[in-house]
């Protein structure tokens, strides 16, 4: 018998007095998973904000304060490496646009308080792709090792070049050309995205709040990995919420028209609503009767409803693992063509075999 | 099983039976005061092949593993060692150095030192002779009192010294030697009771020493300025960094109050000579 469902998560995020009744022992299962969901900070900072923080066991804040010190000092981490890496690429005039996690700290927005960044987005011009890469690879930024496989999937396929990370601080820089797979033949005009970039904090150039709000729908609804989609989609509705003004759908319907990832928008306000009880928009109405099927019913109250159940112990079941296959079979199917997908799956597949038989790290370069 | 260190609790699981009686003999005397763990960690053998050729097994915290696995047989130091592990990675709400603590008459005093460097073979010895011990392993330091608690753990001891602290105390209660490990040959001495444990209070860090073997070496004693102390104490320290200001004014903290040195020692008796008449106040 499992204590919490996806749904009892997603009450608790938007009615946190709703915790007070919980026993130690609930807390004490809820605490993993929401650490795993990376949400134990940003649980931490809703208590705080209704006041309900001090009137927990100290068990309960022990770990919460916890994690927001480790979520605070990301937090700093992340200003101080956005403001080194603006000085360094200064030099050849490049103004990187931050993206995602870095967006959202930069611009302190609501989603931002005890968000967890496990590495810095940021967007260039492809043209400038090799000097931004050289630069920061003659100032301490390297290249993590990875498979000679996985190197060309980077540099032929996706977005983003191989991570780099930094050779004293251990950050991770993701840098990206673009906000989707070009292989997929669904990359995104950039320059409209570039042209909207505003400047936070005075030096920070980052993705207006309608295109970040549309990067991160493409991000979650594209992806074949839904580990952190719990959190993207609360992420969401938050933007949304702080956001939402008639200027804000306006840019929204339009970029989404623009990129073609109106469905993708039509899944996330769906969702969201039935999930965290967002409000429907006004431009709701006139997706729905473009996108509303059987097939996307079925995909959103079957499929999405499910996967995007945190990925823990404590709240797996058989329906959600099924969900999370799908989505992962799915995912792989948007990114690539069938060729190239199918010799992609089967490199993945045999190397997951072979660590399944010998060992987790077979193929580690040491 | 729950494991009860005092200030962190584990709930452990295993599919290696043999360590059970292991885990009992160490913490079996631990009385819990709630089923509430801290920690949920498991030591589980890896793949399927593993299990019959060359077996492994690997450390989880939750659904984690944060190390490479290990040969089989060095399931329990895996499990030891996870637990370092989890309360480095995880608890912000203290300073953590990496550190012997021992204590005497109500006042502390620090060993923070890198391997090799004898502190594990200097608490035992003196954890064993009267000091009560309060961690081989980790200082857990309250930020706002400064005081240093105590964690109910073993001393983890490594390669000549295993036999050394059993020829010292031949009635000293040890594990099985578990041979060839990444740190050499480990043994853990248990060196006090739950109930003598349970009688610990956060006590008052009177000085930090940073200790060093050298064999043969007579007793050689360097103070330590405060900014060396500072120096030494946040690279010691596995969260530091992460504390920001917090970090920064505890260790201010201890490094004004407390007094300072860096030895060179070839003999115990000679530290604990120093310790009591030149240290302790």
């Amino acid at each position: 018998m499992r204590t919490f469902c996806v749904d009892d998560l997603a009450k608790f995020l938007i009615e946190p007095v709703l915790m007070n009744q919980l026993t130690l022992k609930q807390w004490e299962e809820l605490i993993l998973i929401f650490r795993e969901s990376k949400l134990l900070a940003s649980v931490y900072h809703l208590l705080i904000k209704n006041d309900d923080f001090e009137s927990k066991h100290n068990y309960v804040k022990r770990h919460l304060r916890s994690a927001f010190v480790h979520a605070d000092r990301q937090r700093r981490q992340v200003i101080y490496e956005c403001g080194a890496i603006n000085a360094l690429l200064c030099k050849i005039n490049v103004s990187p646009i931050y993206l995602k996690g870095a967006n959202y700290i930069l611009r302190g927005s609501c989603n931002s308080l005890g968000r967890i960044v496990s590495d810095i987005d940021l967007l260039v011009p492809k043209t400038e792709l090799d000097k931004v890469e050289a630069l920061l690879k003659n100032n301490l930024w390297k290249s993590e090792v990875i498979s000679d496989y996985d190197e060309k999937y980077y540099r032929e396929w996706a977005h983003e070049i191989p991570p780099l990370i930094h050779i004293l601080r251990d950050t991770v820089l993701d840098v990206h050309h673009n906000l989707y797979l070009p292989i997929s033949g669904r990359a995104l005009d950039i320059s409209l995205f570039e042209s909207g970039a505003i400047v936070v904090g005075e030096q920070y150039s980052v993705l207006n709040s309608a295109d970040s709000v549309l990067h991160s729908i493409i991000h979650l609804f594209m992806n074949e990995d839904f580990t952190n989609s719990f959190r993207d989609l609360f992420d969401l509705s938050l933007l949304i919420t702080e956001y939402g003004n008639d200027e804000f759908w306006d840019r929204l319907s339009f970029i989404a028209s623009q990129s073609g990832y109106e469905k993708e928008v039509y899944y996330c306000l769906k969702i969201s609503n039935q999930l965290f009880q967002l409000p429907k928009p006004l431009i709701y109405e006139g997706l729905e009767v473009r996108f509303k099927s059987i097939f996307t019913d079925f995909f959103i109250n079957s499929i999405i409803s499910r996967a995007i159940t945190p990925k823990h112990t404590l709240l797996d079941t058989f329906t959600i693992r099924l969900a999370r296959f799908y989505i992962f079979i799915r995912g792989h199917c948007l990114k690539m063509p069938p060729h190239i997908l199918i010799s992609h799956l089967i490199i993945k597949s045999f190397k997951a075999s072979v660590e399944a038989i010998i060992g987790k790290h077979y193929f580690d370069k040491d | 099983m729950l494991i009860n260190t005092g200030a962190y609790s584990f709930r452990v699981n295993t599919d290696k039976k043999e360590i059970t009686p292991i885990i009992d003999s160490l913490y079996g005397d631990c009385v819990n005061k709630s089923d509430l763990a801290d920690f949920k960690i498991k030591v589980l053998s890896t793949s399927i092949l593993r299990r019959f050729l060359k077996p492994q097994v690997s450390f989880f915290c939750d659904q984690h593993t944060p190390f490479k696995p290990l040969p089989a047989s060095q399931a329990y130091p895996l499990l030891e060692w996870g637990m370092n592990w989890c309360i480095a990675t995880h608890d912000h709400t203290r300073l953590l150095v990496h550190a012997a603590v021992l204590v005497r008459d109500g006042q502390a005093i620090i060993f923070p030192a890198s391997p090799g460097s004898g502190k594990s073979t200097l608490t035992a010895y003196h954890a064993l002779s009267g000091w009560s011990l309060y961690s081989d392993e980790m200082a857990v330091i309250d930020l706002k009192t400064g005081l240093v608690e105590p964690v109910y753990r073993p001393v983890c001891l490594k390669n000549d010294s295993i036999d050394l602290v059993k020829k010292w105390f031949p009635d000293s209660i040890f594990t099985p030697i578990w041979r060839d490990t990444q740190k050499g040959d480990v043994a853990h001495l248990k060196a006090l009771k739950w109930s003598e444990h349970a009688c610990l209070r956060p006590a008052k860090i009177i000085a930090v020493v940073f200790p060093k073997y050298v064999k043969d070496k007579e007793l050689t004693i360097f103070k330590l300025n405060q900014l060396q102390g500072f120096e030494t104490l946040s690279k010691n320290s596995f969260n530091y960094s992460t504390l920001g200001e917090s970090g920064f004014n505890a260790v201010d903290r201890l490094i004004r109050h407390a007094k300072l040195f860096e030895i060179e020692y070839g003999s115990l008796e000679d530290v604990s000579e120093f310790l009591a008449e030149d240290v302790l106040i």
